[in-house]
């Protein structure tokens, strides 16, 4: 099969962060090439392969598979570096996400988003004139009448749902999600507004707000829908550790390979790919006055490649250290794009030697950056403030989720993702050395060596059906303006179904109502007139099935 | 794009319709990017009309839904959500009022929930379908199937 008929069969492959699965299609290596199954023998001489097999890069060193790999045509060539990199770009992701403060600002917000919605989807469910109106959940406040008292209840609940959704819709969701054009707004304020070149290297951008609250840039004059936003920081990453560990597999020749990769893979389809695969490539090239980062490879220049690369790889590390917000803070210094911004006029001033700090490894220039007088103007906070305070927000949530998170199945799924992370932080240093966030090689499992950095890698765990059946059905309730289908609809019910308990204290005031998990053995109820509170077993609950009725 | 009624957006599909019949399918094509054009530079993303049944993802999957790649990715949607047994366009096809291009318009609109605001992207699509005739266009779900 040639390239071109198996680079669909690659688009398929993908990473879910929510459930935190690496996707393959099935035939993944049916349709590789005679010449690519042929190499693959020689070099890795064995039949059930695993990750940690495939990227070893261990042929590097054997003279047998380099011989079969350079005697190949070109087009095998960029297919086994092309199939060798898809899992450097899916394990990348799956590591950043679990490592980096932004990752954990990204679950943190999807466990506070998920307890709120306990209780918002089944009153919302419960009342005809509100199911009619779960879609495009954004805007969920623009369509509500209040016009009953559940109405008015549900848009106070809303009050707290809405900045956590949209700050998910204004990341893209991490995904390529775009917000409508009237959610943004030209400028960061009245000061600072119209299109400057904000990287310093002669790329015009405009600065721009998002959801009243995400200040970022985007191209003037192009698709105005498009800015930097999360996804650019982790595709750029995924993109420059792949062609690091075709450096590394190959060495000074694999720059040719190098130029040939990115033509094929992604420059010739780049209709096809969201800006942020290419964006930040491009400007970092020009951090070498290269027009972009096409032009920079064809100059097959080994150092000056890997220096950008390793360039590029450390800013958007230092960009994914953007911290959960703690409350009260400015949102400001939990913003990836700011720091990203800040990392990039950084080393563009080291590159051009405009900055002189003096430093062994790009961790430690990282250290002088989070001294800089900069910093502080864009809010930004040091590694020595970010890893304390995410660690208190780990144990935080641990404790949170027991209490708050009703479904049992999506309890588990959310602890297993914080027992994952937690390590991460709690025997990180305070600083920006990371081997498995910014490894020089490309690969990131190379960085794996506690069995706590192995545990990221492991494929054996399933998401209980539970949990990704509310995943799958939640990015389109959000974010998409069809009306859900009937089905969808019952699978929400179903996923949510909460009872309707009203408590009537000894007190004799009145009752006090609430939503109360459909799983839970004991309830607790604080009396609305007399604050009493009181601890009910389920047996001696009066609750009133909602679902029941709706069925 | 001017946002639509129905009533308006079913008179925009009959003259669509009437110049696709003497100029072939291509006119319809090039409408339905244009109308995508459109519909994204008013500031709606395509996606938001285009649903994903399953969690937000990225890595090396991550492809744009423009213009060219919309109408496989709806024709497809169509066909899985209203060609069906009981489907709106299933009914049509029942009914004898499958060459009427308003029945098939208000069939996509409301078989998918579509918003008023993404009429004009409907109104090619309905032109192309009933111009490749809805019982071909549906019977090409059970070939995919």
């Amino acid at each position: 099969m040639a390239l071109e008929d198996i680079l669909p069969r690659f688009d398929k492959v993908s990473f879910t962060p929510r459930t935190l699965q690496i996707n393959y299609p099935r035939d993944l290596t049916e349709g590789l090439s005679l010449d690519a199954r042929t190499f693959f023998q020689i070099a890795y001489n064995k039949n059930a392969m695993t990750v940690l097999d495939w990227t070893n890069g261990k042929w590097k060193d054997d003279q047998l598979s380099l011989d079969f790999f350079f005697r190949s045509d070109q087009e095998t060539r960029t297919e086994i570096l092309a199939f060798l990199t898809l899992f450097i770009h899916e394990y990348t992701h799956r590591i950043d996400f679990l490592i980096s403060p932004f990752g954990l600002q990204y679950y943190v917000n999807t466990f506070r988003e998920y307890w709120r919605l306990q209780e918002f989807f089944p009153q919302a469910l419960d009342n005809p004139n509100t199911v009619d109106k779960i879609r495009f959940l954004v805007a969920f406040k623009e369509n509500l009448a209040e016009e009953t008292h559940a109405e008015q209840r549900l848009k106070e609940m809303w009050e707290d749902l809405e900045p956590i959704i949209h700050a998910f819709y204004a990341w893209g969701d991490v995904s390529d999600i775009k917000p409508m054009g009237k959610f943004i707004t030209e400028g960061w304020s009245n000061e600072i507004k119209g299109v400057v070149d904000p990287f310093g290297v002669g790329v015009p951008m405009e600065p721009i707000t998002v959801l009243t609250f995400f200040h970022t840039f985007r191209i003037p004059g192009a698709d105005k829908l498009w800015y930097l936003r999360p996804l650019t920081i982790f595709e750029t990453k995924a993109v420059v550790n792949s062609i690091l560990f075709i450096l590394y597999l190959l060495g000074e020749k694999g720059v040719e390979e190098c130029l040939h990769y990115y033509e094929r893979v992604y420059l010739s389809r780049r209709s096809q790919f969201p800006q942020d695969y290419f964006f930040l490539l491009d400007l970092g090239a020009r951090i070498y006055k290269e027009e972009d980062f096409h032009s920079l490879l064809k100059l097959r220049n080994f150092e000056m490649l890997r220096s950008i690369l390793l360039i590029l790889s450390t800013i958007c590390w230092y960009a994914l250290q953007a911290p959960p917000p703690l409350k009260g803070e400015d949102v400001r210094s939990s913003n990836p794009i700011l720091r990203l911004w800040l990392g990039f006029m950084f080393f563009t001033g080291i590159a051009r030697r405009k900055i002189n700090v003096p430093f062994n490894s790009t961790a430690e220039a990282l250290l002088y950056l989070d001294e800089w007088k900069g910093a502080g103007s864009f809010y930004q906070k040091s590694i020595t403030e970010i890893i304390p305070s995410c660690r208190k927000v780990i144990e935080n949530m641990i404790q949170m989720n027991q209490k708050y998170t009703w479904n049992p199945d999506v309890k588990s799924h959310f602890r297993h993702i914080l027992e994952l992370m937690q390590p991460h932080f709690v025997d990180r240093d305070l600083s920006y050395v990371s081997y498995l966030g910014m490894p020089d090689s490309g690969n990131p499992l190379f960085g794996c060596a506690r069995k706590e950095d192995w545990e990221l890698t492991y494929d054996d765990y399933n998401v209980p059906p539970a949990a990704k059946d509310w995943f799958d059905i939640r990015s389109d309730l959000f974010f998409n303006m069809l009306q859900p289908k009937e089905e969808i609809i019952k699978r929400l019910d179903k996923h949510y179904l909460a009872f309707y308990f009203p408590y009537h204290c000894k007190c004799g005031q009145g009752f006090t109502v609430s939503w109360v998990s459909r799983f839970a053995e004991e309830v607790n109820v604080t009396c609305a007139f007399c604050g009493q509170q009181k601890t009910i077993h389920r047996d001696d609950m009066h609750i009133i099935s909602v679902h029941g009725k709706r069925e | 794009m001017k946002e639509l009624t129905l009533d308006q957006a079913i008179q925009a599909a009959i003259e669509l319709n009437k110049n696709v019949s003497e100029k072939g399918l291509a006119v319809g094509f090039s409408e339905l990017e244009k109308a995508v054009q459109d519909f994204e530079s008013e500031g709606y993303p395509i996606q938001t009309i285009i649903p994903q049944g399953e969690d937000a993802s990225l890595g090396f999957s991550l492809k744009r839904a423009d213009g060219k790649k919309f109408w496989e990715i709806y024709s497809d949607l169509i066909r899985k959500s209203l060609c069906n047994s009981g489907g709106e366009l299933h009914k049509l096809i029942g009914s004898g009022i499958s060459t009427s291009v308003g029945a098939v318009l208000t069939a996509i609109v409301s078989g998918l929930g579509i918003p008023v605001v993404a009429l004009g992207v409907m109104i090619p699509i309905a032109v192309i379908i009933i111009n490749t005739g809805l019982d071909a266009f549906c019977a090409m779900a059970d070939k995919k199937n």
